[in-house]
């Protein structure tokens, strides 16, 4: 009973802490300028990260290693340095970007500039931090979170032609923009499939104490979690295709985005979109700060642990705390949260090779994995797609800075 | 036992479980009877020494301005390790080394008490004209004659209790990036094998090995 309890749980908090600023962004940005064309785009990435969060789960369970442990004693710390000092300049870009979101949506909700919002933001985000145990982060984080399926309200009430959803969910090239729509493609991809989040569930499967029995769990958990979490993303699309598109309103801002609401839900439309965008973002912030205490611990071989009292385990807490103080500077230099968010995500796709595919490498070692490999096809599709997208961005994104 | 695959980078922890770092390079005393592992090094010095002896440099000075420790690598000795599996568990107790300094004295900063006082006993003292760091093997050319056949890529071992003499090395075509070569190979199925030299056909001289006899008769690994 409380397998499935957990498993159910697990779905929920999945479905609740899918959508931050990055989806919202990115799916907003993808429906107002291209209507329904980049489904294909979240529907891609979805299944990507279904399948590596399933895996990265099955290491954590079958070898007792997370997925940042597992690479330093595998690859060794000549290797391991390059993607942990990538993942550090990124991890900051991107929650400097989720406090960013979250400000502005306290904009949205009270007023004020929203650089005035950061730090008390921040305060309550190492508040959490500090004080809360594991489960209480991602419950909490993903029951909040489910304030973000009024994206599918939305999208249900819009009443989106089945047959045109349909269409566009089969990759195709558009008719117009195509280093526009290249680029939020690249960063729809980017928003889904964070590296932090490889490391960051591996470990919450060790504190948690995954076992190999239960590996049917984290499958279910994660197909079942990342393909709903991925229709949220979808509805986020839909909804800005059939309000904003329309309108001629582009997804400049956060502010733009908020328009989506209100032909749908009325005067709650603002309120109900900020603090969809608040929630998520929150909690993709304490997630982050969360990863980087893990991702330092496990590389040095530190004692760690959202479980721990901080003061067991003190470098992992003061680690994370540093990189929350690092993005809140980010944060309070007043770049733009949106601008912010767009970069990360294409810079995550850049960042992506040097940690999926040591990871990819990981999950056909007997030595981590047992008798529960991936298959060849499966590592092949995965590595083709990353590798693919850094080839792309690295062409797209310098097209995009230098083309204005 | 294979010092990269079963030693290097793995975790440590004292006799009571706690986290006492990762292993970031090993000792060999060349003696007559061949080389012998005498040590393995953790800590922020050796960690910074195996990337770059300028980090090293750095490292060792943070360390004595912080008073943090002795600036020098913390070398554990084969007698102090008990166990080789998932981790690497000691006989001792972290406060015989210093390697939870940092770790202890934010804990009890936190707590607001003194922190604990730890022993110096296995601060690693100055290589011996006759001692070689692991990182320093690893990665070294092989030549047979004048013709280099690849690069040491591991360092197989007896036993690290009964007999941690080195019995073979194994020699490949990218030596340290072994790691990645075989990884690249292995996401299509394939796996690069070295060749397996006894350790008395190998002779180090300077920054580079010489094998003697044949390369032909080497064996490649199963």
């Amino acid at each position: 009973m409380s397998v499935i309890v957990d498993l159910l749980l697990g779905i929920v908090t999945s479905i609740g802490g899918f959508v931050e600023a990055g989806s919202i962004a990115t799916a907003a940005q993808g429906g107002a300028r291209f209507r329904f064309e980049l489904l294909w785009a979240i529907a891609l990435a979805g299944g990507m990260i279904a399948v590596l969060i399933e895996m990265s789960g099955r290491l954590a369970a079958v070898s007792g290693h997370t997925v940042a442990d597992a690479i330093r004693e595998r690859f060794g710390i000549h290797f391991q340095i390059v993607p942990l000092c990538a993942e550090l300049v990124l991890d900051t870009l991107l929650l400097a970007a989720e406090l960013g979101g979250v400000a502005t949506a306290i904009k949205l909700l009270i007023g004020g500039p929203f650089v005035a919002w950061i730090v008390p933001v921040a305060l309550i985000v190492g508040l959490v931090f500090w004080s809360c145990g594991f489960a209480v982060i991602e419950d909490g984080v993903g029951v909040l979170g489910l304030v973000t399926l009024s994206f599918v309200v939305a999208a249900w009430k819009l009443q989106p032609a089945p047959h045109d959803l349909a269409k566009a969910l089969i990759p195709s090239l558009p008719h117009r923009d195509l280093s526009d729509y290249s680029l939020i493609a690249i960063s729809i991809v980017g928003a889904t499939v964070s590296p932090y989040l490889l490391n960051f569930y591996s470990s919450g499967s060790v504190e948690e104490e995954l076992e190999e029995k239960h590996l049917w769990v984290n499958r279910t958990t994660s197909f079942a979690g990342m393909g709903f979490g991925s229709v949220v993303s979808m509805t986020v699309l839909v909804t800005a295709a059939m309000t904003l598109a329309p309108a001629g309103i582009r997804a400049e801002s956060y502010e733009e985005m908020a328009k989506m609401f209100p032909p749908v839900f009325g005067g709650w439309g603002v309120t109900l979109f900020a603090l969809s965008l608040g929630v998520g973002c929150f909690g993709a912030a304490v997630e982050i700060t969360l990863n980087a205490g893990y991702l330092f611990a496990q590389v040095f071989g530190w004692q760690w642990g959202a479980n721990e009292r901080r003061r067991d385990a003190a470098r992992f807490a003061f680690i994370a705390s540093a990189l929350l103080i690092a993005g809140t500077l980010v944060a309070l230099t007043g770049i733009d949260p949106l601008k912010l968010t767009t970069i990360s995500m294409a810079l995550t796709v850049l960042v992506m090779p040097l940690v999926i595919l040591p990871f990819l490498v990981l999950m056909n070692d007997r030595r981590y994995v047992g008798d529960h490999t991936s298959g060849m096809a499966g590592n092949v599709f995965l590595a083709v797609l990353t590798i693919g997208g850094a080839v792309l961005a690295l062409v797209v994104v310098p097209l995009q800075i230098f083309g204005g | 036992m294979d010092l990269m695959r079963d030693l290097l980078d793995k975790g440590v922890t004292d006799c009571h479980g706690h986290p006492l770092g990762r292993i970031d390079d090993a000792v060999f005393r060349f003696e007559a009877k061949g080389p012998r592992l005498v040590g393995l090094e953790i800590g922020p010095v050796a960690l910074a020494r195996r990337l770059h002896p300028r980090l090293a440099h750095w490292a060792r000075a943070l360390e004595l301005k912080a008073d943090a420790a002795t600036g020098r690598p913390i070398r554990l000795l084969t007698d102090d390790i008990a166990h080789v599996g998932r981790r690497i568990r000691l006989h001792l107790p972290h406060e015989e080394t210093m390697a939870m300094v940092v770790e202890t004295r934010m804990r009890a900063w936190l707590r607001r008490e003194v922190p604990p006082v730890h022993g110096h006993a296995r601060a690693a003292s100055p290589l011996q004209s006759h001692e070689r760091l692991a990182s320093a093997v690893l990665g070294t050319r092989v030549f047979e004659g004048e013709r280099q056949i690849g690069r040491i890529e591991e360092i197989r071992i007896r036993d690290i209790h009964a007999d941690p003499h080195v019995t073979h090395y194994v020699v490949g075509s990218t030596g340290l990036l072994e790691r990645l070569n075989l990884a690249a190979l292995a996401l299509i199925g394939l796996a690069n094998r070295g060749l397996v030299a006894a350790v008395d056909r190998v002779t180090f001289t300077g920054d580079r090995a010489q094998l003697t006899g044949s390369a032909d008769d080497l064996k490649r690994q199963p």
